[in-house]
């Protein structure tokens, strides 16, 4: 049996007086995509903090690449990349140097140099390399943060909402950055609050909600545990309670209307329920169906009670 | 994207880390001419003014007799512009949680006490740049060197201590409040008593019995001491002594500190399983 690149048992750790995260068991094999979905809160920094080394756990165990971050956290820092929510990034200093300073600082000496040219080539960075940080826009910080983190060819990599705050075009930039790099071999951990993303990049999510692990499988099974897909109908409020089937959530949207959402397995079901409700009578004033949001996912399970 | 040699990652060296983390600091600084100008001048100017505006002090009767103010205050302000500049290793710091440096050296086989090490380097090379700048201003004032060349390397040495120890409390304060504005503010508060709590513009027998009291634990008034005696000419083994342990006291209390109080689990913790 192969180790897993990371494997996290009974993760609990602590602040002060308050729980980050209580519990968490996960792995990722060696060559894969673990993605760690849940919104801000749920624990996800925390979690990569602990894997990277920049936490310490309160209780449980953590392997990464098969050492204990613990036991050995200068060995998991020669293994790992990390990118994290914010381009850890001189900005006085242009993309090229900064990549040749993170080589030297790990331990690449003469060869830092042609690392940081080898990583400006592999991720098209040319037309930045001569660029003080501090003047990239934020797609162009990530994209030099990320190389950064790959300065040491690291056989995990770690990536904290590395899209947040991006525009669509970036976001799919580097979107094909990772999968190029995964592809290749590299294990990633990658945390996020957008279930599309986690769908795209990761063999294997996990969901945290409020420090715990809520839900977990690829994303093909997590679906089938949400529904493929959302319906969202606005209707009277007083109809709420006739209603054929018990919504997820439901909102007011006004005075008289409310917008209910429940999470279904396809487009088909969608057409067959709006029907139900018009022979119940229902007078639906819109509707749409759309693909589960991260919202979605953390509605339904605390409606469900689904089990992780 | 193309094929690409993969270096291997070695056992990094901590001098070649800290050489590159000292020209990383450089590097930066270069590149922020006005921070590196005011730093390096405010100095001056403040020899200037304080040698016009305090210079009735000479003529009060605990002043030492035959010393001339430009004279008494030019060691001072060279303990105190090293002061002063100690608050930029506290910016930096905290410019480098902001940015997230902090967490990618942290994330990198590497000491976690280089960064702050190189800072302090970096303040050294800066405190004897000022010290040739304020030297220069200070003669044109009226400033001579009473003292020999075992003075000048005393006080040179004095200087780099103390340099290193304010680099390092700086730091500390940065590495903790993490925000450049919040600490540039503590900074100022952490610096007033450092300057003012010292023979540093006035004599001690001028000042309250409790400020004399705490002088004596202040590393700047015995650092101002020690200076003031190398260039007049009067210093003593013992005064250059006393600055070195105090600064070097102070420097390794800052050093040990951000090991104490660590906090504890929660309560709970034992039972949340």
């Amino acid at each position: 049996m192969t180790v897993p690149a990371v494997l996290v048992e009974d993760l609990h750790v602590a602040f002060g007086p308050t729980w980050a995260l209580q519990g968490v068991d996960l792995e990722a094999r060696a060559g894969t995509t673990l993605g760690v979905l849940g919104h801000n809160g749920a624990g996800k920094t925390t979690l990569i903090r602990v894997l990277t080394t920049l936490a310490r756990p309160t209780r449980g165990r953590v392997l990464v690449d098969g050492l204990d971050v613990v036991g050995d956290p200068a060995g998991v820092r020669r293994r790992i990349g990390v990118t994290g929510q914010y381009a850890g990034l001189d900005d006085f200093l242009t993309a090229s140097e900064n990549l040749e300073l993170v080589g030297r600082l790990a331990g690449l000496r003469a060869a830092a140099k042609q690392r940081a040219g080898e990583l400006i080539e592999r991720l098209g960075l040319q037309q930045l390399a001569s660029q003080r940080v501090g003047e990239l826009s934020g797609g162009s910080r990530r994209r030099v943060d990320l190389a950064a983190s790959l300065v040491g060819s690291p056989s995990v990599l770690f990536l904290d909402e590395p899209t947040t705050g991006l525009d669509p075009m970036a976001r799919a930039g580097l979107w094909e950055v990772v999968e190029e790099l995964t592809a290749s071999g590299t294990t990633a951990v990658l945390t996020t609050q957008y279930l599309e993303e986690a769908d795209r990049l990761a063999d294997h999510i996990v969901v945290l909600d409020h420090g715990r692990v809520a839900a977990g499988g690829t994303p093909t099974e997590l679906k089938r545990i949400v529904g493929g897909k959302v319906l969202a109908a606005t209707v009277p409020a007083e109809q709420v309670g006739a209603l054929p089937f018990r919504p997820d959530t439901q909102q007011p949207v006004d005075d008289d209307h409310v917008r209910v959402a429940l999470t279904i397995d396809d487009a088909t079901t969608a057409a067959e329920l709006v029907g139900r409700l018009i022979l119940h009578g229902v007078d639906v004033r819109d509707f749409d169906v759309t693909s589960p949001s991260l919202d979605d996912v953390v509605a339904h399970l605390a409606h469900s009670g689904a089990p992780a | 994207m193309t094929t690409t040699t993969v270096a291997a990652v070695g056992h990094a060296r901590a001098g070649d880390q800290l050489l590159a983390l000292v020209g990383r600091n450089l590097r930066t600084s270069a590149r922020v001419p006005q921070l590196l100008m005011f730093s390096l001048t405010m100095p001056m100017a403040m020899l200037v003014l304080f040698s016009q505006v305090f210079r009735s002090v000479a003529d009060g009767p605990d002043f030492p007799g035959g010393v001339s103010y430009i004279d008494f205050l030019t060691p001072a302000m060279l303990a105190v512009s090293t002061v002063m500049a100690g608050t930029n290793a506290g910016v930096a710091a905290a410019i480098d949680h902001t940015n997230g440096l902090h967490d990618r050296f942290a994330a990198l086989p590497m000491r976690a006490s280089l960064p702050g090490l190189a800072r302090t380097l970096n303040e050294a090379v800066f405190t004897i740049a000022r010290a040739v700048i304020l030297g220069v201003a200070a003669v044109a004032l009226g400033f001579r060197f009473h003292g020999g060349a075992v003075d000048a390397i005393a006080a040179i040495a004095v200087l780099v201590v103390l340099a290193a120890a304010m680099s390092a409390l700086f730091g500390l304060i940065g590495d903790r409040l993490r925000r450049p504005d919040v600490v540039q503010f503590a900074g100022m508060m952490v610096m007033m008593p450092f300057m003012f709590v010292s023979s540093a513009f006035a004599p001690l027998d001028t000042m309250p019995g409790w400020m004399q009291a705490v002088a004596t634990l202040n590393p700047v008034a015995h650092a101002a001491d020690a200076l003031r005696g190398n260039v007049l000419g009067t210093a003593s083994l013992g005064d250059t002594a006393a600055a070195l342990v105090a600064a070097a006291a102070l420097w390794a209390a800052v050093a040990i500190a951000p090991s104490i109080g660590r906090r504890r689990p929660p309560a709970s913790a034992a039972t949340a399983r």
